[in-house]
This record gives C-alpha cells, sequence and structure tokens, in this order.
C-alpha cells in the first residue's frame, strides 16, 4: 500500500482522539489499521532476531531523527528541575514541551521530502505526545505507543522502507527510548496508569519485545532466567534491550526483583526467548492495544486511520 | 447451624484471619458482601461523620502499609475513620485489603466509613490487577463479582461535622448543593460521564474554572470553584484522594482543598510518603505521613507465569 499510493496529492488532516466507549475498542480489533499496525510490528522484531545491538547495520537515513534526540537533550539541560514543593512530578517538564514545538517543526521539515511537507501537521502531533503528559506529568505505554505510530507513519508514508526495520528499532525507537528515560528521571514523571504489580512495567513496552527477539538463540547461551542475574546484566547490557530494561528497572525500583516486578520475575519460568517474545506480542495486544483506558488517548488521522 | 448465626464472632474471626493476610473463602466473601450491603444501602449519598476520625487516601492493594497505617493512626474502633476509596488494584493484596476494610465497616458501621473510588469498578478493576488477583487466589471471577456488585452500594462523598466534605475525585459542573448529591441515584457502576462520574474522577487544578481533564474522565476544577463550593455549602475544606502526592498530603486552593495518598512508594517507584489527616472532637487537624511498611520475606503471590506465555 505504501509504495504505490501517491502520498503528495493526498489531502492530510488535524488529528483526533476516536475511541471513546468500549464499543471503540472493540472495533478497533476489527480495523484495516491495526493489521497494518501488528504486521509492521512483526516486520521489526524480525529485523531484530538473535543480534546484538553492536550489530546494527549504519543507515544514513536515520541521521536526522538521532539529531533531534540530541537537540531535545540539549534542551532538557536548559531546561532544569525547579527547586519547588509540588505534588509529584517537576513543573518544569511543562516548560520544556512548551518549548520542543519549534525543534519538532525543524525536524520534520528537515524529515520529510518536499512533496510530503503537508503531512507534518499529523505527524507532530504523536511527536509532541510521545514524552509524557504536560498536564498531569506523567509517562506511560501509551506515549510510548504514539511514537510507534509516529514511526509507522514514516514508514506508511514511504520515507523508510523495508530495507529499513532494523534502523527503526534500532536507530530510531532506542535512542527514543534512552531518551524518555531521561525525561522520566529529570522531570520525575509519574507513573500514567501503571498496572503496578500486574502489569509488565510502568512505562514501557515494546522494548522488552524488541528485546526478548534479540536474545533468542543468542550466542552467549542466555536464557530468560539470566534476568534476575546481576553480572549477565553487568556484562551484556550493552548489547541487548532486554537487560538495559531490566538494569533501569533495578536502579529506579525499591526491594527485590521478584517483588517489584512479578510479571517479569516469572518469565525466569520460560525455557526459551521465543515463547517470551511471543507472549509479549500477546500482551501488548491485552495490555496495551485493546485496554480502553490507554488506548482512548490515541490519535488517528488519515494516516493512521481509524478504520 | 453455621458461623455465620453469630455475626459479631463470625466478623471477629474474619478480622483476625485478614489480620494475618490470609484472604476469606468464597462463601465468606459471599456473606460478607451481603451484609455489608445491608447496611451500605442504608448510606446516604452524602454519608455524615462525627469527628473525631482519621482520615485516608489511596490503599491500592498496599496491605502491608494499611497495617502500618492502622500502626500509626489507631486500630479500629478506637480510631474512626473515613476512608475515600481506591482499594483495590495495582497492589498484590487487593483482596485482603478490600476484605478487611469491608469486614471492619460490618462490624463496627458507625467507626468507619468507607467511601467510593474511581477503582471501585468493574470495568477498571478488569484493567488494573484487581480482576486478575481475585481469580488467581480463589480460581474463578465470583468474589469479583461479589465484590464489584457491593461496590455499586458504597457511598460517594461524606461530610464531617457539616464542615469537612469528603470524596474521592473532586467536584462536578453538574453539582453546587450537597443536596443535589442526595438527589443522585448511586447504585450503578460508576458512568463514563456525569456527577457520578466527576466526583470520582475530577481534579484540583491550578486554573480557575472547570476544564477538561487530561485522564479522558471528570474535570479539572479551581480555587474559584473550590471556594464557591465551600461557601454555598457552609464546609471549611473538601478532603480528597486520586492523585499520587509526594508528601503523602497537599493542600491547595488556599487551603480549601487537601489531597491524601496513604499508599507510600507508589509502584515501589515512586519514593512517595503516605499520609492521613486526623480530625480532633474539636475539628483541630493534624497530618500524620508514614514511609512503607518493612517487607518481611516473600509475598504469597506465586510466581505463575501469566496465561500469555502458556
Amino acid at each position: 500500500m505504501n509504495n504505490q499510493y501517491d502520498w503528495s496529492k493526498h489531502q492530510f488532516q488535524q488529528v483526533e482522539k476516536k475511541i471513546i466507549t468500549q464499543q471503540d475498542v472493540e472495533k478497533f480489533k476489527t480495523t484495516q489499521i491495526i493489521g497494518e499496525l501488528l504486521a509492521f510490528l512483526q516486520q521489526l522484531i524480525q529485523s531484530v532476531q538473535n543480534k546484538k545491538i553492536s550489530q546494527t547495520k549504519h543507515n544514513q537515513k536515520f541521521q536526522q531523527i538521532q539529531q533531534l534526540f540530541l537537540q531535545l537533550e540539549e534542551l532538557l539541560l536548559k531546561v532544569p528541575p525547579i527547586q519547588q514543593s509540588m505534588r509529584y512530578g517537576n513543573k518544569a517538564f511543562r516548560d520544556w514541551l512548551d518549548k520542543i514545538g519549534p525543534i519538532v517543526d525543524d525536524y520534520l521539515k528537515m524529515q520529510l521530502p518536499d512533496n510530503l511537507q503537508n503531512a507534518a501537521i499529523e505527524l507532530r502531533s504523536y511527536l509532541l505526545d510521545s514524552f509524557g503528559n504536560k498536564q498531569r506529568i506523567d509517562y506511560g505505554t501509551g506515549h510510548e505507543f504514539q511514537f510507534f505510530l509516529f514511526l509507522f507513519s514514516l514508514f506508511k508514508l514511504g520515507v523508510y522502507t523495508e530495507q529499513d526495520y532494523e534502523g527503526i528499532v534500532r536507530l530510531a525507537f532506542y535512542k527514543y527510548i534512552d531518551f524518555a528515560r531521561k525525561v522520566q528521571m529529570t522531570y520525575m514523571l509519574e507513573p500514567a496508569g501503571s498496572h503496578g504489580v500486574w502489569g509488565l512495567d510502568d512505562y514501557q513496552f515494546l522494548p522488552f519485545v524488541f528485546g526478548a527477539a534479540e536474545l533468542n538463540q543468542n550466542e552467549f547461551g542466555l536464557l530468560p532466567d539470566c534476568i534476575i542475574k546481576e553480572n549477565v546484566i553487568k556484562n551484556h547490557k550493552e548489547e541487548y534491550m532486554f537487560l538495559q530494561c531490566i538494569d533501569f528497572i533495578n536502579n529506579v525500583k525499591k526491594g527485590p526483583f521478584h517483588e517489584h516486578s512479578p510479571i517479569l520475575h516469572s518469565l525466569t519460568n520460560l525455557t526459551c526467548w521465543s515463547k517470551v517474545c511471543s507472549g509479549l506480542i500477546k500482551m501488548f495486544q491485552g495490555e496495551v492495544l485493546f485496554k480502553h483506558p490507554v488506548i482512548k488517548h490515541t490519535y488517528f488521522g488519515t494516516i493512521v486511520e481509524y478504520k | 447451624m453455621s458461623q455465620y448465626d453469630n455475626p459479631n464472632n463470625c466478623l471477629d474471626g474474619f478480622i483476625e484471619q485478614l489480620n494475618k493476610c490470609k484472604p476469606l473463602t468464597e462463601m465468606d466473601v459471599k456473606w460478607l458482601c451481603e451484609k455489608a450491603k445491608e447496611i451500605l444501602q442504608d448510606e446516604s449519598n452524602v454519608q455524615p461523620v462525627r469527628a473525631p476520625v482519621t482520615i485516608c487516601g489511596d490503599v491500592h492493594g498496599q496491605y502491608h502499609d494499611l497495617m502500618e497505617l492502622f500502626k500509626i493512626g489507631g486500630n479500629v474502633p478506637d480510631t474512626n475513620y473515613l476512608f475515600l476509596g481506591d482499594y483495590v488494584d495495582r497492589g498484590y493484596y487487593s483482596v485482603e485489603t478490600v476484605s478487611l476494610l469491608l469486614a471492619l465497616k460490618v462490624r463496627y458501621k458507625d467507626r468507619i466509613t468507607i467511601l467510593r473510588g474511581n477503582h471501585e469498578s468493574r470495568q477498571i478493576t478488569q484493567v488494573y490487577g484487581f480482576y486478575e488477583e481475585c481469580v488467581r487466589k480463589y480460581g474463578n471471577a465470583n468474589p469479583w463479582k461479589y465484590f464489584t456488585d457491593l461496590f455499586d452500594y458504597l457511598p460517594i462523598t461524606a461530610v464531617v461535622e457539616n464542615s469537612i466534605f469528603g470524596l474521592h475525585g473532586g467536584l462536578s459542573p453538574d453539582v453546587t448543593t450537597l443536596d443535589e448529591i442526595r438527589r443522585l441515584d448511586r447504585i450503578q457502576e460508576v458512568p463514563h460521564e456525569g456527577p457520578l462520574c466527576d466526583l470520582l474522577w475530577s481534579d484540583p487544578d491550578d486554573r480557575n474554572g472547570f476544564n477538561t481533564s487530561p485522564r479522558g474522565a471528570g474535570f479539572t476544577f479551581g480555587t474559584d470553584i473550590s471556594e464557591k463550593y465551600n461557601h454555598t455549602n457552609g464546609l471549611t475544606m473538601i478532603a480528597r484522594a486520586h492523585q499520587l502526592v509526594m508528601e503523602g498530603f497537599q493542600e491547595t486552593h488556599d487551603k480549601n482543598c487537601v489531597t491524601l495518598f496513604s499508599a507510600p512508594n507508589y509502584c515501589y517507584r515512586c519514593g512517595n510518603q503516605a499520609a492521613i489527616l486526623e480530625v480532633d472532637e474539636h475539628m483541630n487537624q493534624n497530618y500524620l505521613q508514614f514511609d512503607p511498611a518493612p517487607r518481611r520475606g516473600e509475598p504469597h503471590l506465586t510466581k505463575k507465569t501469566p496465561d500469555y506465555f502458556l
């Protein structure tokens, strides 16, 4: 679809939230777009099967997005947390969000080809909503999903192609995850709609999915039970996203791993990473994509169409 | 002859058991919810509460921290309590937490008032863990059904000595007076919109007036709204919960509104204190803050891999 359709003649629109009721969630399950999103996700997963991070192929196409994250990070330093009594999250987050608009707009001008500049109106909304909620000063898997939709949109427009799947995961999405962690820590973002001990993680989901694929039949013979071995994480986290995620959680949460992250801990019962990955894909659908409190905040336009 | 024929003894047994963090049987849950319904159905949408009373915010299944709360604030019935909802979801022990509070309510109905939070809902508990926990601990969804049917009967708001207004969320553009709340039919699942929804979902805000809530339910309301509401209804303060607070409590709107949160170190990451508000017989207020209870040993929950992976 993406390569045949002439997007340069397309009428782009302001995105909107379309999912209001539980029935809308049920309808979402049957849309064409959900099929496209899941197929896209599968291709991305395949592209990083049994591959260390250092094995990532260089790809020019991702220079602009990496530049974007560098600029956003510079801005983080210019808008430090403020010392003030507040409810929880730091209010400087709102100031930072106010300032990222022009940076995002400049980035989109460079990222999008000349004949697709009009797509910015839809893409900017996904990007601006990828870092957390301005009013509540929180962050959750729904924000991560908005960024995923942003990457999907670039793919659907033909800016990224089938050759770029691995780059989309490692050169774009992982850069986003690294950066999102910095935002979360800088402004102490509240876990938005966390499922607590009944969820995989307060903030992220997809890095675990890709991370499980990376470890599939890995050369070190690491099995799912390795995630509770401190030395394994220390020695291998540079190469494997799943271990980076576990490391981050251990650094931030208090108490034993089995207590604060029981679902992740229960994965140590599984005998191979492919079972972890396929289970996480099902869980992603059950707990993120088709859960009303998460998906009701999703934006739909003409690229990600609610149809 | 069954244990249920001597209710007080039975309830004392339940409380003793729950104080050891041991869940009740399915039959016990059914009976307890029936008894609780009999009491709650006679309570008002604006339930009157006498001082002295200690007001508490969200607990979210953090059972050991609820035990800590009772250590700090005093046990029922020595201390009177007003809980502002959100007993379940997110934590390990929503079943034990809500069972204990219900058992205390049925045993000492005039000593403890329990209001409805936005998580005391069928829809929400199927997302945030309580349903899952019930099925794991009981092998079926019956207890979840008994509890969530019972949640419909929890009062929405309370007033302490005609002075402090207690509720879970916040104010509604559809409600100006306490009488308007009294006229609502609360015996239903929490709706997606309208006053019954707003009272459980709204948040105080810096901006004046009512504004759209980023939660996608309820509204945000400003200092002007709190002031006007308290003035109209002869109240001194709104005590609500629903939002994480670093220090456990936060006074806003020129002290017209206070947020209480009683789940310390929320999600094992937030590092927040919990707080409860003691109101003595002269209506003097004192905030008590506390940290998480020291954890001893492993939670009872079996390390079961979720069905997604089987």
